[in-house]
């Protein structure tokens, strides 16, 4: 039995369901040669971790130039009360 | 060394002047949170850094910043060209005016001026990219803040982009913490700082 | 908008293109969708680049071709209303 998966039981539940996503977002494999993974195996305390992004769709250069980002995962608009853009 | 191209990242074309607007989108340049702070921050910090990745991350983010510096300076000009007398006196702008005129000069919106104070470059990795992570949200939420005192379409378009850049540039300096971890021992990551010792995890 | 204008625009989305990618590139150096991507904005962007120098003007002092006048410093600014 493997206890390291009760000890890093979060860590666990993040792989799970990071590997259960559709292949595009974790296949890093085949278009990145030392990948880093979006969350890391060991999370240990006292320290921060942002998921590291993996290569999914990108705007257009229109769409990217107006939204201010190329990645439709980090366009992430400031919604005043019920306002849009 | 810097090359500089005569064309503003992203558009800025504001058709009327608003001083009262300009008071406080000033904050954005000479201010705690601002760009100006920013770009001094990462190049200053980029010197100690001992990641290829972080030393061109922090190179071409500290450059990007430069160029929002230049775009805040244009909103500013633009919203304090041509103002008469009595617009002034009116938006408060007057404190500012007495100084300056309409002239840039780098302080926040409450007229401290812009100081070194507001940055730190604290030669150890884990250290400087969390100043990072946090100064990049600390000028979204200004920039949150902007949004909701501006109505100007005008002003609206490029303070949004600017936002959305601060957000882009987190999730980067979170992926430089990464790299960072995976370069040290996750059994402990504060037994030494790769910043100034040798032989503190792998290169 | 007129035809600098137009020209200007699109080198600014191009550029911007690069950017965005020179960042992801730098914390993902090895991203070879990324790296095909940046060529193919690189391209775009000097063409529209070499186009603006030889019409209107240069974008860098080290761009200027004239041998009459220092165009270098004609208005207008970035910073000024069109």
């Amino acid at each position: 039995m493997n206890l390291d998966l009760f000890d890093d039981l979060n860590g666990f539940i993040l792989r799970e369901r990071e590997n259960s996503l559709p292949s595009a977002d974790n296949d890093l494999k085949t278009n990145n040669g030392s990948a880093v993974s979006r969350f890391p195996a060991n999370t240990p305390l006292a320290m921060a971790y942002v998921p590291f992004q993996q290569w999914s769709s990108v705007y257009g250069d229109d769409d990217a130039f107006a939204a201010g980002t190329l990645f439709p995962d980090l366009d992430l608009p400031f919604m005043n009360g019920g306002n849009t853009r | 060394m810097w090359i500089y191209e005569k064309k503003l990242q992203y558009p800025v074309n504001i058709k009327t002047p608003n001083a009262k607007l300009a008071k406080v989108i000033i904050s954005q340049l000479g201010g705690p949170d601002g760009e100006l702070a920013a770009s001094l921050r990462y190049l200053n910090q980029r010197y100690s850094m001992p990641y290829a990745e972080v030393k061109g991350l922090l190179t071409d983010i500290g450059t990007e910043e430069l160029a929002h510096v230049e775009m805040v300076s244009a909103i500013l000009y633009q919203l304090t060209k041509d103002l008469s007398t009595e617009e002034i006196k009116a938006s408060g702008f007057d404190t500012y005016f007495v100084d300056h005129t309409a002239g840039i000069y780098p302080i926040a919106a409450s007229g401290v001026p812009f100081t070194a104070a507001y940055f730190q470059s604290k030669g150890d990795i884990i250290t400087d990219l969390h100043e990072n992570l946090a100064a990049e949200q600390k000028a979204r939420t200004t920039y949150d803040n902007i949004l909701r005192l501006a109505d100007d379409p005008d002003v609206r378009d490029p303070i949004r982009f600017l936002r959305e850049r601060e957000i882009v540039h987190f999730q980067r300096f979170g992926e430089a913490l990464r790299i960072t971890q995976d370069k040290l021992d996750s059994k402990n990551f504060y037994a030494c700082n790769p910043s100034f010792d040798k032989n503190c995890g792998i290169k | 908008m007129n035809e600098k204008q137009l020209l200007l625009n699109k080198i600014k989305k191009y550029s911007f293109a690069l950017k965005e990618l020179n960042l992801y590139l730098d914390t993902h150096p090895n991203c070879r969708r990324a790296l095909a991507l940046f060529q193919q904005y690189k391209e775009l962007r000097d063409k529209g680049e070499n186009e603006f120098n030889e019409k209107f003007g240069p974008l860098t002092p080290e761009q200027s071709t004239c041998t009459q006048r220092w165009n270098w410093i004609d208005d207008p600014w970035p910073w000024e209303r069109r």
